[in-house]
Formats: structure tokens, sequence, C-alpha cells
């Protein structure tokens, strides 16, 4: 279970403070399938970046797992987020220099993982999301839906108990991102949480639960509601 | 070394930076590792021992001109002994030119008359039989002069046969093999022979810059120039009283003229003047070259963190600790670094080569290059050490921000 009781998130850009999570409680339950959807600027990355400390709350604790997380220190930190989550972003960030197996690899160099067994993972990794043939091309020879199918396959080989998501369609065409989509759903349907920030209602609906955020603020919305307030057909 | 390859081809990608800075550091350390040699070079020559008391010693000289033989021989001795009668002095002697003066006498030295050519060089001491005592100069074989070898004559008294007493450093080059071998053997000087019945440790020449500088003779007869040059040695501590002393009594006399009255301190810093010049010099060439590597590394470093930013945060975001960011920039530089040194090992090697065959000067040994290797390394290392450490600091969360 992850727990966020009373965080909050506040940038300082020289004098101008910037409220980006006002303090917010939220549970996730492992094995949800989440969706924060929001305007841009509304906070939902933020929240995201929280969820899988990438930024340290201002206030408030966060409960991973049964630990607290807010004291660890950056070595653990950085355990954490190898071992336990996984992430996928708007625009891939594969390392251009590496090929995509070396991609897929990276976080299991982290983890120190032997390299007989990183071999096999990675390999059956690169199966899963279909890209064996594609295993030392570099980023730049694949198409967009290829490097976020790699980017998702990077994400998942430490094994981790959530998968954090940010518009992970965003920069796709139609196809790729129901691709996309249809992996994150069959690895939410093997027991991985998934927690997606989007602003597409479309693929907020494929999730189990959908929460809004806006202006820092999170409110538990069912499909429903925007169905109605958008027209959409559900 | 799992960072090697992606490094690699980061570096290749991007290949102007770092390959300019690669010619850099070559240039730099091809103009380090000889300026690091002539320093050292000069270091050893600056501070090499002389064999004497430096800090007890200093002379003078006494214009005869115009006096008979028989009267410049006894003023010498009237000096002498008025001298040697001083309470500050411990002993003095008549000497024909000071160690490092830039004055003085040589010859080639023969170990037969009829070969064609000279095995050595070498510098002449003449003077007073106590002279080695009076310089301080260490006795490590054979026997000194005592008072019947000395005599005081119009030349240096080659004719004689009382044995001359030589450095180590010549025995060496007669001897290189066994130096001992020197004592009891013959040499020529002018075709004249000469037993070697002594051998002293370090005796410096009477020029710093002399090639056969190291190689000294000392022979027990004073050269009756029209300038006589006395060498006083002081009780320890006592240098500044004694020469008071000296100059007091001998200005009792007021015919009497006093020359060149100089410690031997300074004679030495005068003679290693340029040397010690060249020597500073050398110094902030160096650590101007030392500064300039390490601002070209400091930059390529920092320009490289600037442009992976993105990178660098999924990487942090993927699990990778601040330590693994900065193993990472310190591994590239060191790449880099690496890479330069051996370039401009290369470079020096062909350098030398040029200078051996053309310019018969000796090679930058080995060593030096591994000095200079270190040198570059390790500057480089501490040049990257900030802008990794800025790297470290990047928040994971830069892998996600769009500004």
């Amino acid at each position: 279970m992850l727990e966020l009781i009373g965080v909050s998130k506040n940038f300082r850009d020289s004098d101008v403070i910037t409220q980006a999570l006002q303090p917010i409680d939220l549970t996730v339950q492992l094995g949800e399938f989440i969706s924060f959807i929001g305007p841009s600027g509304s906070g939902k990355t933020t929240l995201l970046n929280v969820l899988g400390l990438l930024e340290t709350p201002c206030s408030g604790d966060y409960v991973f797992a049964g630990k607290n997380v807010s004291t660890l220190n950056d070595k653990e930190k950085s355990r954490l987020r190898n071992r336990e989550i996984g992430y996928v972003f708007q625009s891939f960030h594969l390392l251009p220099d590496f090929c995509v197996y070396d991609n897929i690899e990276m976080p299991l160099r982290y983890s120190k993982m032997h390299s007989n067994l990183r071999r096999k993972r990675v390999w059956g990794l690169l199966e899963q999301v279909g890209l064996s043939d594609f295993a030392k091309y570099k980023p730049s020879q694949l198409s967009g839906g290829q490097q976020q199918k790699a980017a998702i396959a990077r994400a998942l080989v430490t094994e981790p108990a959530v998968i954090l998501a940010d518009e992970p369609t965003g920069n796709l065409d139609l196809n790729s991102s129901a691709e996309v989509m249809a992996l994150l759903t069959t690895l939410n349907q093997q027991g991985t949480t998934i927690l997606m920030a989007t602003h597409n209602l479309d693929l907020a609906q494929q999730s189990k639960r959908v929460i809004e955020v806006r202006d820092g603020v999170i409110k538990e919305r069912c499909l429903v509601h925007y169905a109605s307030r958008w027209g959409i057909e559900l | 070394m799992k960072d090697l390859k992606p490094i690699i081809s980061s570096l290749l990608r991007a290949k102007m930076a770092p390959l300019l800075l690669i010619l850099q550091i070559a240039v730099t350390f091809t103009v380090l590792v000889n300026s690091v040699y002539l320093m050292v070079e000069k270091h050893a020559d600056i501070t090499a021992p002389t064999g004497l008391s430096e800090n007890v010693l200093f002379s003078f000289q006494i214009p005869h001109q115009g006096e008979e033989q028989s009267q410049k021989i006894a003023n010498m001795y009237k000096h002498l002994e008025a001298i040697r009668a001083l309470e500050s002095v411990e002993r003095v002697s008549i000497i024909n030119s000071i160690p490092l003066s830039n004055r003085g006498g040589g010859f080639d030295i023969k170990m037969n008359p009829d070969d064609p050519v000279y095995v050595s060089k070498a510098a002449a001491f003449t003077g007073s039989y106590d002279l080695i005592d009076t310089m301080g100069v260490k006795l490590i074989a054979g026997e000194s002069f005592s008072l019947v070898d000395e005599e005081a004559l119009n030349d240096l008294g080659l004719g004689r046969s009382t044995g001359v007493i030589i450095s180590k450093a010549l025995a060496q080059s007669l001897f290189p093999e066994n130096w001992h071998q020197a004592l009891g053997s013959t040499i020529y000087l002018n075709q004249v022979p000469h037993n070697i019945r002594g051998v002293v440790e370090h005796l410096a020449g009477p020029w710093s810059f002399w090639q056969y500088k190291k190689n000294n003779i000392i022979l027990p007869t004073i050269f009756l120039m029209t300038d006589i040059t006395f060498l006083v040695r002081s009780h320890e501590g006592l240098r500044e009283q004694t020469m008071k002393d000296v100059v007091e009594l001998l200005m009792q006399d007021p015919h009497l003229h006093i020359d060149e009255l100089k410690t031997f301190t300074e004679f030495k810093e005068a003679a290693y003047q340029a040397q010690n010049a060249a020597y500073t010099t050398l110094q902030f060439v160096i650590v101007g070259l030392v500064l300039i590597t390490m601002l070209g590394v400091f930059g390529q470093t920092r320009f490289s963190v600037l442009k992976r930013r993105k990178q660098i945060g999924t990487r942090r975001a993927l699990g990778a600790s601040r330590m693994e960011i900065i193993r990472y920039f310190t591994i590239e530089n060191l790449l880099i670094t690496l890479c330069g040194a051996t370039l401009g090992a290369l470079l020096t090697i062909l350098a030398n080569n040029l200078v051996v065959a053309h310019l018969e000067l000796s090679p930058v040994p080995w060593p030096y290059l591994a000095y200079s290797s270190a040198i570059v390394i390790l500057s480089g290392l501490i040049a990257a050490i900030q802008p990794a450490i800025n790297a470290a600091n990047i928040s994971p969360a830069e892998a996600t921000r769009t500004v």
C-alpha cells in the first residue's frame, strides 16, 4: 500500500513560491490502476514525482509498503526507486548512446544483478514487448511506439511493485497508444500497480480509478462524472 | 567498468569538444614533461653538494702589484700568520680560485701521454697544503698533503712530484668500473705524470655551467699571481664577525688593499643566479600549464553536464545514486585525460628523438613521462570534481520536467 499523509510540494523560483500540491491525503492499494487527470499545470506530474520518490515533499509523510520513506537518504531512495518503482515518461527518455538492450538493462546494472540473470530478464522483456529483433538498435532508429515499448520494458525490468506513467501516450499515434495501453492493462491484470497521469479521458477510462488533480488538490472522481461533463460514451 | 561503453559512445557522438581537449592536454603534456625535466635538472644543479663548508667560508684578495717575488711571499705568509692568529678564525689558506667563482683553469686528463685524445677534463685548485681542511672537503681515500708538499711558485707547479688529490667524480670518470683504482694511479696533465694520492668526496668546480664541473684536482702549490686569494674558514656561526676581524686586522696597514671580500654563499648565489631564475620561471610555467589543463577539463565536464541534464535525471530516476553519477563523469574525464596523456607521451618521444638526433642533447628519461601523466591525470580529476558533484545534485525529477 502507498499512502500520502498531508503531503505538500512547493517550488521556489527566486522570490516566487508556487504551491504545486496542497497538503493531500491519498491511499493506493497494490494492484490498482489509477489515472490522475487534470489540465496542464494542475499538479499531476508533481504528484507522480512525489509518489515515485523523484521529488521530496515539503511536508507530510509518505508511507511505501508500510515504511515511512520521507526520511530516507539519497542512497536508500535510489535503491527503492530502482527496485520498487518503474517509470514511463512521455518523451521516453531512452539514453541515445545505448542500444535498446542496454537501455532496458540499465536499472539492473544499478541493482548490481549478476550478468547472466540480467541477460535472461532483458531478453524475456524484449520478447514480451515485441522488440527482440531491435535489441541492438539505437533509440533514434526506432518509431515512437517502439521507443515507448522499450521504455516500458526498462520500467518493468526490475519487476517493480509500481509503474508510474506520465502521459505515456502523449507522443504516440493512435495505434501505438492503443498498444501501449494494452500493455499497461495486461501488466495491471498480472498484479502490477499502475499510476498514470494523463489528460486523455479515453485512456483514463481504461483504469479502475480516476483521481482529478486541479490546482494541487485531488478529488476522487467516477468516470460517469466526466462522461456526463464531456459527453463521453462509457 | 559498466559505464565505459556508453561513455566512449557518447564521446564519439559529439567528438569535436573532447578531441580539442585531448589535443590541448597532449600539447600541455609535452611541454610539461620537458619543463618538469628541466626543472628537476636545475634543482639538482642548484642543490648539488659543493663539498665545502659553505656557511663558514669567505675569501678576499690582496693585490701585490709591483712587488718582488720574495717580498710577495714574505708578505703573504705574514698575512697568513696574522689572520690565523685571530680568535674567530679556524683556518686560512691560499687558493688560486674560489669554487663557483667563474674563475679558474683546467686540464685535459690523459691516462697515457701518447693517447691522442683525453679521457676527461678537470679544473685545478692550487694552494696551501691544508687547503682541503680549510675548504672542509672530505677526504674519502688516500692521504692529504703535508707542509713539506707546499711550495710557492710563479706557475701551477705541474713539474713537481707531490702527487694530486682528485674528486670522486673525476676518479669515477677515469675508472668507471671501480673508482678506488684511481688511488695510486698516474694521470697526465699537459704530458706531465702525476700520482693520485687522495680522493675527496665532493668538490665544486670553478664554473657552475661547465660539463665537467664535478671533475677537480687539487695541487699543493701556491700560485703567485698578481692578486693573492685568501680563503678563510671561521668558527661555526662567526663568519660575519671573522670577516670584520680580518678587515680590521689588515686595515692596520694603510698601504694594503683588500678586494673581492665575499662569502662563499655569495659566490654560490651569483653562480646559480641564472639557474635560480630559470627554476622559478619553470615553476610558473608548470603551474600555468596545470591550470590550463584544469580549466579545459572543468569546461568540458561542465558543458557535458549541462548538455545532459535530462539524461542524468533519467539515470537518477532509474536508480543511479549520486556516487554513480559522479563515477560516470570521473571515468569520462579520466578517459579524455588518458588519451591526452598518451598522445602527449607519443609527441614527447617523437620530440625527444629529434632533439637527440639533431641537437645532441640528452633525452627526457622515462620516469618523467610517468610523473607528468600523474600530474595531468590528477589535475584533470580535481578539475572534474565540481561539475561531477553538480551533476550528482541534479534531481531525478529533471527527467519529467518539460522546461
